[in-house]
């Protein structure tokens, strides 16, 4: 009852107090307030804020410019004291707890919107996407200004989150906000021709202007994160067209071309902006250098020239360190205070990092790797791939010989671990692989992070956990026919402005992996594959032989498997079955028939890229070629052969086991044969009796 | 598994040439004085290193020795529970005659001598109390010539058989991995034992010594290559973000018309509305078009809206046809109970949209006021549909195939076009009819009621 008396009181005021209204000297001195803050001239807006409070108290409104022109005054540096100062506003607006009646919001939507660009450079972004929907509902009865910031501010939140179909679905929006704009200013100019209309019009073009280029250019950016090159390609002719040879968009072109692999183009464009002209970080928020360096480093690596991607990879890293020592070091410490608020957004760090360790790992240096990366994987926990790449570097720190197996050295030293004593009492010590597969970490929590094989294992683990559910497969081909329409129709929609069509689907068909551009399906399976194969190998070398013929057998099971990794998933499935005592399943398995193919690459679209690329054949070489692992067909079934001969070899039948190892030796290169299959023959001998 | 030399050093004492003349019982005092029970499989393994390799443990009674320690360490249990009774089964067990000479493989234990074998197989069974205060020197010279051979040992061989059955294949598949390779060149080819010792301690001790090691036929295991794919690294762009903390315009503008209007729109909820203060609202409402928005119309509301002031209801579903709600409200006129008013708010609706529509072919700018969003866009193509124009995109031909389905009245759209155009009365009671049909419709069929909410239209 007390509640109800509270509530009826509640209301009263307010619909009591504001009856006065407003009178004509409060707005006259609101609006000569107003002036003064767009003019730049802050205190002088100040002052007019605080005749204002002392003839009305209730409009927190006032106490909220109020802030923001102090804020402006400090130079965009109190980031957090305004956090602070609108987070108690909006508490004393909602002393109801939510209102589910949202209409009301319509009234605080500046204060929600200053609220989502706070969060939004201090980079919680899922933060200020919760708000900006929020806003987003009551669009209309926004002013089209204030419903254009709204939406650049949501499409700019979905990229930088990696939501390209939002992002898209929204500029559709904002083009025709900006149509209608145009339209009313077309009909608005006849009336206000009288008075200063034409230099009003002129502005207000340039204004649409602007925020077309700008639309362009989030679209472009929308479109390369989906990948859809031919869309893209329309969109930075539009950018090229309306903002010319702007550091922005020249980057955007350059990495349009570096998508398509045309990386001479890509760094011509890079070259051709003009870095050193471009205003510093702390005015722009954006170190274009180290931007530059880094994207250098992206082209060298894909074009396979993994010491100068190093080399530009720790250029830009450099260059970042230097942008936050000038930005004053440690941006926590002073909680936001300090640095002009669009540079809480300069510091790239993790994205470098991450490029860095991948780089890293690429050159045959997994310990550097997967330090850079496990400082990555902090912010970007929600990357599988990241994952997986943390588990080969600890796979490749561990691997130790193999790198001297597969270059064929002289391998006797692989056979004869030592020799002990001379003469009458000389021994032969025969080294044995298998000690090599227990030496791992003992006693330490595999959850500390050192590249160890246990260390693997838990971010495989993550990584399949990341990775959506097999389920979907099973539909795949239910819904093949059904996709592939409905695919079109959202192309289509797309182009005709209206992406309403099947949403539910586009929220699937991407899987996110910031820092980079999301995954789309056919990537998602490739990556499961990958994932299985390694956590096979990991369950091997970790004596897990259940969970390794488990993980090998879902390799086997994919639909979408290249020879390369079918060819392992056969191996390590038959590694696990001998040693789980079912050597006739293993020899099965070891059938070197199995193998027919051992391409790993499976370039996504190579159609699509090959007619892209047609005019520059000269390029496209620079594109990576479709690897092969092993290095061919016949190396694979020599080795499957040699694995054959092994089996045998454990059931007693040594002559099989001979004719193997003799077929397999004939497939090779002497100089190939490892040292597991001279051990093989050496083991016969033995056996043997010789 | 290791021994710290020290240990290797107390075991070799024991076994040493000069200790083959203490008696057996006083070699097993000594040996327990030296190594606990916990030591004993360690100080086994390593015996059995040295029964296999004959260059490093030479003589006969330093066999028998480490045989009667093998025996000894475990005699407190039965026999086929000792971890080293294989040897013993292997030892006894008469070779074949004939490959014998021939194969003697590497790892393997080397034959041992009849009186060895005579020992042992002593120990097999119960062993005689007189025979340990022999010497080993003493029981490796005997004449066993009119000994009983061999005793048997299938029971024992049964056993170690079942153990070993349990053991995975790969296991049983191993040899030792140290091979005995003596140099033919080499010029001093006897015994010596300081330099054998030496070479024990290296084979014995150490962190990972080769003793642990064996040596079986290994798997190739590759490890995976590593994972392929495009645009992995992150690009940075600079994207120049121009969003900034804004100046809120909308204070001191609220005014006291603004209040006005709220109450005024409060008591609509409630009951009609006098003609003075409806023409005040709408009048107002005219004036600003965004203050539909302002003053507290949401989609639940509508209803008593609709059935108090029917009038004001249909002027600002006009007003609002923009937003992006527009379908909630009109989701929410379907699906109330029919009423005259409501009957009337939808025949008006109906009408006037399909006027707007119809002046929309010609011009092109009232059109565009229908596309600001999505929902209105959905709306003005089924304009376009029901002005039997064929369909241009691909939002279009769906919302086509969409009035085919057998929800809708099977009109020809040609016909439909003439109802529209017939007027009012045509028009409503086609909006009644579909009235009805969606009230047919299942709960869980929102999307398409929604539709069909538009199809009205």
């Amino acid at each position: 009852l007390l509640f109800i008396f509270k509530s009826e009181q509640n209301e009263a005021k307010h619909d009591g107090s504001p009856s006065l209204g407003m009178t004509d000297q409060e707005k006259e001195m609101a609006a000569s307030a107003y002036e003064a803050f767009t003019a730049g001239r802050c205190d002088e807006a100040l002052r007019h804020l605080e005749a204002l409070q002392e003839l009305t108290k209730e409009d927190y409104k006032i106490a909220m410019n109020k802030a923001v022109v102090e804020f402006y005054k400090s130079g965009q540096t109190t980031t957090g004291l305004l956090k602070q100062t609108l987070m108690s506003m909006k508490n004393q607006v909602h002393t109801s707890a939510e209102d589910v009646d949202g209409l009301d919001d319509v009234e605080n939507s500046f204060l929600y919107y200053n609220q989502a660009i706070i969060h939004y450079y201090m980079r919680q972004f899922s933060d200020a996407i919760c708000i900006g929907e929020k806003l987003y509902q009551f669009l209309e009865p926004f002013e089209e200004k204030f419903a254009q910031s709204v939406c650049f501010l949501l499409v700019d939140l979905y990229l930088l989150t990696f939501q390209p179909e939002k992002a898209l679905h929204l500029l559709t929006v904002l083009d025709k906000l900006s149509v209608q704009g145009s339209n009313k200013n077309g009909k608005g100019e006849v009336d206000t021709n009288t008075k200063d209309g034409g230099n009003q019009k002129a502005e207000l073009a340039a204004m649409i202007e602007a925020a077309k280029s700008k639309i362009h250019q989030y679209k472009v950016r929308a479109y390369i994160q989906m990948k859809s090159s031919k869309a893209c390609k329309r969109e930075i002719k539009s950018v090229m067209n309306t903002a010319g040879n702007s550091a922005p968009s020249l980057f955007l072109k350059s990495n349009f071309e570096y998508l398509r692999g045309n990386y001479r183009k890509a760094v011509k464009l890079l070259n051709s902006s003009n870095i050193a002209e471009h205003a510093g970080p702390i005015k722009t928020g954006e170190c274009v250098r180290c931007m530059f360096w880094n994207n250098l480093g992206c082209i060298h690596f894909a074009m396979g020239k993994h010491n100068l991607g190093i080399f530009y990879f720790k250029k830009a890293l450099q260059e970042n360190d230097h942008t936050c020592a000038q930005l004053g070091d440690g941006s926590n410490a002073k909680k936001f205070t300090g640095i002009p608020m669009c540079a809480l957004l300069a510091n790239k760090r993790y994205e470098l990092l991450y490029n860095c360790g991948i780089q890293l790992l690429h050159i045959g240096r997994p310990l550097a790797a997967f330090e850079c990366l496990m400082e990555a994987v902090q912010v970007y926990h929600f990357n599988p791939r990241l994952w997986l790449r943390l588990a080969e570097c600890c796979i490749s720190a561990n691997k130790g010989g193999s790198e001297q197996e597969s270059k064929g050295l002289p391998c006797k030293k692989g056979i004869v671990q030592s020799v002990v004593g001379q003469g009458y009492h000389r021994k032969i010590i025969l080294a044995s692989q298998s000690m090599q597969n227990t030496t791992y970490s003992e006693g330490q929590s595999a959850a500390i992070p050192v590249a160890s094989m246990e260390f693997a294992a838990i971010c495989l683990r993550n990584a399949l956990l990341l990775l959506p559910e097999h389920q979907q497969q099973e539909l795949k081909t239910e819904n093949s026919s059904k996709n592939s329409s409905q695919s079109g129709s959202t192309e289509s929609g797309s182009e005709n402005s209206d992406a309403c069509s099947g949403k539910g689907q586009d929220a699937d068909k991407f899987l996110s992996a910031a820092p980079s551009s999301p995954l789309r399906k056919q990537e998602v399976e490739n990556l499961r594959c990958s994932i299985l194969a390694c956590s096979s190998y990991v369950a091997l070398a970790l004596g897990d032989n259940l969970i390794a013929l488990n993980h090998a057998e879902k390799l086997l099971h994919q639909t979408k498997l290249s020879g390369s990794l079918k060819f392992l998933g056969h191996l390590y499935a038959a590694e696990a079955l001998i040693s789980l005592d079912r050597i006739s399943d293993a020899i099965a398995h070891l059938n070197p028939e199995n193998v027919s193919d051992v391409s790993v690459g499976m370039l996504m679209n190579e159609q699509d890229q090959g007619s892209d690329k047609g005019d520059e054949p000269v390029e496209s070489s620079g594109k990576q070629t479709p690897l092969c692992y092993p290095s061919s067909v016949t190396s694979a079934r020599a080795m499957m052969l040699f694995n054959l001969g092994s089996a045998y070899c454990l059931r007693s039948e040594y002559d099989k086991a001979r004719k193997c190892l003799t077929q397999a030796a004939s497939m090779m290169n002497s100089k190939e044969i490892p040292p597991e299959a001279i051990l093989l023959g050496v083991y016969l001998e033995l056996q043997n009796g010789q | 598994m290791t021994l710290a030399p020290k240990e290797l050093s107390n075991l070799l004492s024991i076994i040493s040439e000069e200790a083959c003349t203490n008696s057996f019982e006083s070699l097993s005092t000594h040996f327990h004085h030296y190594f606990g029970k916990a030591e004993h499989f360690r100080v086994g393994s390593v015996l059995v290193m040295l029964l296999q390799q004959p260059d490093l443990l030479p003589s006969s009674s330093q066999r028998l020795i480490a045989l009667y320690l093998l025996w000894e360490m475990y005699r407190t249990e039965p026999l086929a529970a000792n971890p080293f009774a294989a040897v013993f089964a292997h030892l006894l067990n008469p070779a074949p005659a004939g490959e014998e000479q021939e194969k003697v493989l590497s790892g393997f234990l080397p034959p041992i001598t009849q009186p060895e074998k005579f020992f042992l197989s002593q120990l097999m069974l119960a062993p005689p109390r007189d025979l340990f205060k022999k010497t080993p020197r003493q029981v490796s010279c005997m004449d066993v010539g009119n000994m009983p051979q061999s005793v048997d040992i299938s029971g024992l061989q049964l056993a170690l058989a079942e153990r070993q059955s349990e053991l995975p294949t790969q296991s049983k598949a191993s040899f030792p991995s140290i091979l005995n390779d003596p140099d033919p060149d080499s010029s001093n080819s006897g015994f010596d034992s300081s330099v054998a010792n030496q070479i024990i301690e290296s084979l014995v001790t150490g962190p990972r010594p080769p003793l642990e090691s064996h040596f079986r036929p290994e798997f190739i295991r590759p490890p995976p290559p590593l994972h392929v794919c495009e645009d992995e690294l992150a690009w940075l762009n600079p994207t120049e973000p121009d969003h900034s903390i804004q100046w809120d315009r909308s204070m001191c503008v609220k005014n006291s018309t603004g209040v006005e209007i709220k109450r005024i729109m409060s008591k609509a909820f409630k009951s009609p509305l006098s003609a003075q203060q409806q023409s005040q609202l709408l009048a107002e409402l005219e004036k600003d078009p965004k203050l539909v928005y302002h003053i507290g119309l949401s989609p639940v509301k509508l209803p008593d809206l609709v059935e108090n002031n029917p009038l004001v209801a249909i002027e600002m579903l006009l007003k609002l046809m923009q937003s992006s709600q527009i379908t909630e409200y009109f989701s929410v006129l379907v699906n109330m109970d029919m009423s005259l008013h409501s009957m009337e708010v939808v025949n008006r609706i109906v009408w006037s949209v399909w006027s707007v529509s119809s002046c929309s072919r010609s011009s092109g700018t009232r059109l565009s006021m229908f596309r600001t969003s999505s929902s209105r866009f959905r709306l003005s193509a089924s304009s376009s549909a029901a002005s039997a124009r064929p369909p241009a995109s691909s939002a279009s031909s769906r919302l086509w195939t969409l009035e085919k389905t057998p929800l809708r009245p099977n009109l020809p759209n040609n016909t439909r076009h003439r109802c529209y155009t017939g007027g009012t009365e045509a028009a409503a009671k086609r909006g009644r009819f579909a009235l009805m049909h969606t009230r047919s419709v299942p709960v869980h069929h929102r999307r398409r009621r929604l539709c069909s909410s538009e199809e009205i239209l």
